[in-house]
């Protein structure tokens, strides 16, 4: 095969590969990237409020707050009617599979992040709220 | 190109697959099943439990198998079928992992470019296997795998197209939220307060989301350019560095880590074709 032929098939079989991937949607291991990720998608981030609404560590628990809300995306994503219940559920069971159980009076929050216009300029402002509220 | 030096990057890539599952921690269940987990709940679930035993298993068919690739007759069998049975196992014990309520992206590369060196390894054992054709064959493999991950970058980018209706490059600047997110997320992982201050750097691009948008844009335009890396050596060499600087920005700016993606681009995109061509040079 001629060097020209050669580097037509291969760019041909890019093309394929690349419509495949994008008719299958996402299915190990052929879609190779997320579906969700358009900028200003990701607005906050999960995290763990105490009675007053401060917010607390997970460190050392094994999960993150960044798991969570994959999790929260992910679940909400697959049409389910109500994917914060899912997550508070998710976290209870990770936690007791762990060996740990949620601290009394500890909520799960979440910390709203988002990018606003003002005088023709972009500002980013932070709002903690309760993890209902989550866009 | 030497067939022992596509064994030993063939290798590389098996003993990333290998260390990955090996530090998985077992599932126990499939709550969300995902891909195969959907048609083949039992085995998927199987591989799930049991991530150190597929490592082990991984590990036997990658050392059996490897060195025999692409050689004569029943080695050359035993070798093929040995690495797409690794590739198997792989993709079983990923799509576990990606059945547990959030899908990951880490590792598809890491399991199409196994796919497709065990799909090269069967299909060289059809060709009549003479001194002459044997050196042919190192390259085509690596055409393939470079065709595989450019066909990955080039949907990615496509993706970011179709997902916002084209408009990816003119809402890059709000993706300086995920700056602010990750940040926000390291400090709840590592315990600090999430209200103190962002670091000097964080700080500095949430006050100037242009350069982030134009920072991501350019990563959007390298996907899309990415199959330009079948056109010749020069080229992928090129494309797999710019590939390579595009994941360390995501992962500076964003936290977005894909290190298996950097050590596939370094060694079939860089690495490789460097080799190829100092040999070349040296040859007269």
């Amino acid at each position: 095969m001629t060097a020209p032929s050669r580097r037509a098939w291969l760019l041909g079989g890019c093309v394929a590969l690349t419509i495949a991937g994008q008719v299958v949607g996402e299915c190990f291991p052929l879609s190779p990237w997320p579906m969700y990720e358009a900028p200003g998608l990701h607005r906050g981030v999960i995290v763990v409020v105490d009675g007053d609404g401060r917010p607390v560590s997970l460190a050392g628990t094994g999960w993150s707050a960044a798991r969570l809300q994959k999790r929260l995306i992910a679940t909400a994503t697959r049409g389910d009617p109500d994917p914060v219940a899912s997550v508070r559920a998710a976290l209870l069971a990770d936690a007791a599979r762990a060996g740990h159980s949620l601290p009394v009076g500890l909520r799960l929050g979440w910390l709203a992040i988002d990018v606003v216009e003002e005088q023709g300029e972009l500002r980013v402002t932070e709002r903690l709220g309760p993890l209902e509220d989550a866009p | 190109m030497r067939v022992m030096v596509l064994r030993l990057a063939t290798g590389l890539t098996a003993l990333l697959a290998v260390g990955r599952v090996a530090t998985m921690a077992p599932l126990p269940a499939l709550p969300f099943p995902h891909g195969l987990a959907t048609v083949w709940p039992g085995i998927v679930g199987i591989a799930g439990q049991h991530p150190a035993v597929v490592a082990a298993l991984m590990a036997l068919l990658g050392v059996g198998g490897v060195p025999a690739m692409f050689r004569r007759g029943a080695a050359g069998v035993v070798g093929a079928l040995a690495l797409a049975s690794m590739s198997a196992l792989h993709v079983l014990v990923i799509t576990a992992a990606n059945s547990q309520g959030a899908i990951h992206h880490g590792q598809q590369l890491l399991s199409q470019t196994l796919l497709a060196l065990s799909a090269m390894a069967l299909w060289s054992l059809r060709r009549r296997h003479d001194d002459g054709q044997v050196e042919h064959i190192p390259q085509r493999v690596v055409d393939i795998v470079t065709m595989v991950i450019a066909s990955a970058y080039l949907g990615a980018g496509v993706r970011k197209l179709l997902a916002t209706g084209g408009r990816w490059m003119l809402d890059a600047p709000l993706l300086v939220a995920d700056v602010v997110k990750t940040t926000r997320d390291h400090q709840v992982d590592v315990g600090a307060p999430v209200f103190e201050a962002l670091p000097p750097a964080a700080s500095w691009l949430v006050d100037h989301p242009g350069v982030v948008g134009v920072t991501f844009s350019l990563g959007l335009l390298v996907e899309l350019v990415a199959p330009l890396a079948l056109l010749g050596r020069l080229p992928t060499i090129l494309i797999g560095a710019l590939l390579i600087m595009f994941h360390r920005v995501a992962d500076g700016l964003m936290g977005l880590g894909f290190p298996y993606h950097e050590a596939l681009l370094l060694l079939w995109c860089v690495l490789l074709p460097l080799w190829t061509w100092w040999r070349s040079e040296r040859q007269p």
